[in-house]
């Protein structure tokens, strides 16, 4: 008896096999005593092994379960951790998001027109501080004053130059037209400032003279360009004289901002 | 059914639910405590197995898989305790055996309700079932597995990790190994 057939024997007795093989070398193993008698103490083994199956009862609970549980410190709770990071990540990328956007956010003094029209125009125009909208009065005689005496240029530029002096009426002209009276006042002032421009020295040429990329623009000479009063927009001047009728101010409009030189 | 209700129970206790583990324990305490006793001699030893085996169950319950029967993952645990506890046992039993000589035996071996007429059978039981015990772990527990729980071979083969071929040539090293240690009780009881 070899050991492949053995190891059949045993297949045999447990069972392991084909019916048809079984019965094959059932027959086989009975017509030798020698494995006849492996066989029987192979189905007498599996026989001992089943009875083993029976077990005394135990003494098992659900409550010693449950105390080896807890002392141990082992629960699981509905928690699920990546249930709950699903939602926690928003609020922390929304305030990332708002500190990027306040980190980054234009700022109010790098308009990217203004930067490249100053870049370009290195030229510096005094600062005057322009109302939205409401007369601009310009006392005219004193402008004349100043700059035929050809005096206080530095005080003429200074910031301390009260800016009460100057109102800019943004009210269009209602029709368009000028009258006699401003073509005259204009005319007047272009030949008081060509005067100074050639006396007084470059203050008031500075003031005057637009900047060279301003043409189209040339109320720029009074202002910032983002003050610039729009071509449309009269200016009006207040003189000194008073009307004989109303005893106020006499004014008068123009056009342009042109050689409109403010004083105080 | 089975299955599905088992998974269903799995996903309850993960969630929280302990009564749903505990519902998992009465419905497999038993077949856990079967093996775990044949693999251990001891039956106190088979129950602290047994509790450890849900202990360790419950702790790694995210790490069960539903594509395997919780019954096979469970037994596979048990079957990695067995090991380790066989080992203490080893060394255990032989500090016992040195101080009681075996006086003990008969509180853990199991009853004997009738000695005189089943004297015989009980000898047989209890001889098998030594030489069952001292058989190596991996050979005890797939022999349990398979002739005494009478499991499947797909099933042993999940718990083992290897292929149902594997499983039976395994079973059948098992076989022949404890056949060579009851030859002489076989022998002696043929004579």
């Amino acid at each position: 008896m070899n050991r492949k057939f053995e190891d059949n024997l045993l297949r045999l007795a447990f069972e392991d096999m084909s019916p048809q093989e079984a019965a094959a070398l059932e027959r086989e193993a009975l017509q030798d005593p020698e494995a006849a008698l492996a066989l029987a103490q192979y189905r007498q083994m599996r026989t001992g092994l089943r009875d083993l199956a029976e077990v005394p009862s135990d003494q098992l609970s659900k409550e010693r379960l449950r105390e080896a549980i807890l002392a141990r410190g082992l629960t699981h709770e509905a928690k699920p951790a990546a249930r709950s990071f699903g939602w926690s990540w928003m609020p922390v990328m929304a305030a990332g998001l708002a500190v990027l956007v306040f980190v980054y956010r234009p700022h109010a003094g790098t308009d990217p027109k203004i930067a490249s029209h100053r870049e370009a125009n290195p030229f510096t125009y005094p600062t005057i501080e322009v109302p939205p909208s409401g007369p601009v009065a310009m006392n005219s005689s004193k402008m004349i004053e100043t700059a035929g005496v050809g005096t206080s240029s530095a005080s003429f530029m200074s910031p301390s130059v009260p800016a009460q002096t100057v109102a800019i009426v943004t009210h269009p002209n209602r029709n368009g037209l000028r009258s006699r009276h401003q073509a005259r006042n204009e005319r007047s002032l272009n030949g008081l400032f060509a005067f100074s421009g050639t006396g007084t020295g470059n203050v008031m040429e500075s003031v005057i003279k637009p900047a060279p990329s301003t043409s189209g623009a040339d109320t720029a000479t009074m202002a910032s360009p983002a003050a610039a009063t729009p071509p449309a927009s009269p200016i009006v001047l207040i003189g000194n004289e008073k009307d004989g009728s109303t005893g106020a101010s006499r004014a008068t409009e123009v056009d342009s901002a042109r050689n409109v030189v403010v004083g105080g | 059914m089975e299955l599905d209700s088992d998974i269903s129970l799995v996903k309850r206790a993960r969630d929280g639910d302990f009564g749903a583990f505990e519902m998992l324990f009465e419905r497999h305490r038993t077949l856990v405590y079967r093996f775990a006793y044949q693999m251990t001699p001891r039956r106190d030893d088979a129950e602290d197995i047994v509790q450890e085996a849900f202990v360790r169950a419950y702790q790694n319950l995210d790490k069960y898989r539903d594509e395997a029967k919780f019954t096979t993952w469970l037994l596979r645990i048990v079957t990695n305790l067995c090991t380790d506890q066989a080992r203490m046992f080893h060394r255990r039993q032989a500090l016992e055996q040195q101080e009681a000589a075996g006086a003990l035996d008969w509180m853990t071996m199991g009853g004997f309700d009738d000695p005189v007429q089943n004297l015989e059978a009980d000898r047989r039981k209890e001889a098998l079932r030594k030489a069952l015990t001292a058989l190596p772990v991996h050979h005890r527990s797939v022999i349990v597995l398979r002739d005494i729980e009478e499991r499947e071979y797909t099933d042993i083969a999940q718990m083992l990790g290897c292929t149902v071929g594997g499983a039976k040539l395994r079973v059948l090293r098992a076989r022949r190994a404890l056949r060579d240690r009851i030859a002489p009780l076989l022998g002696e009881e043929k004579k």
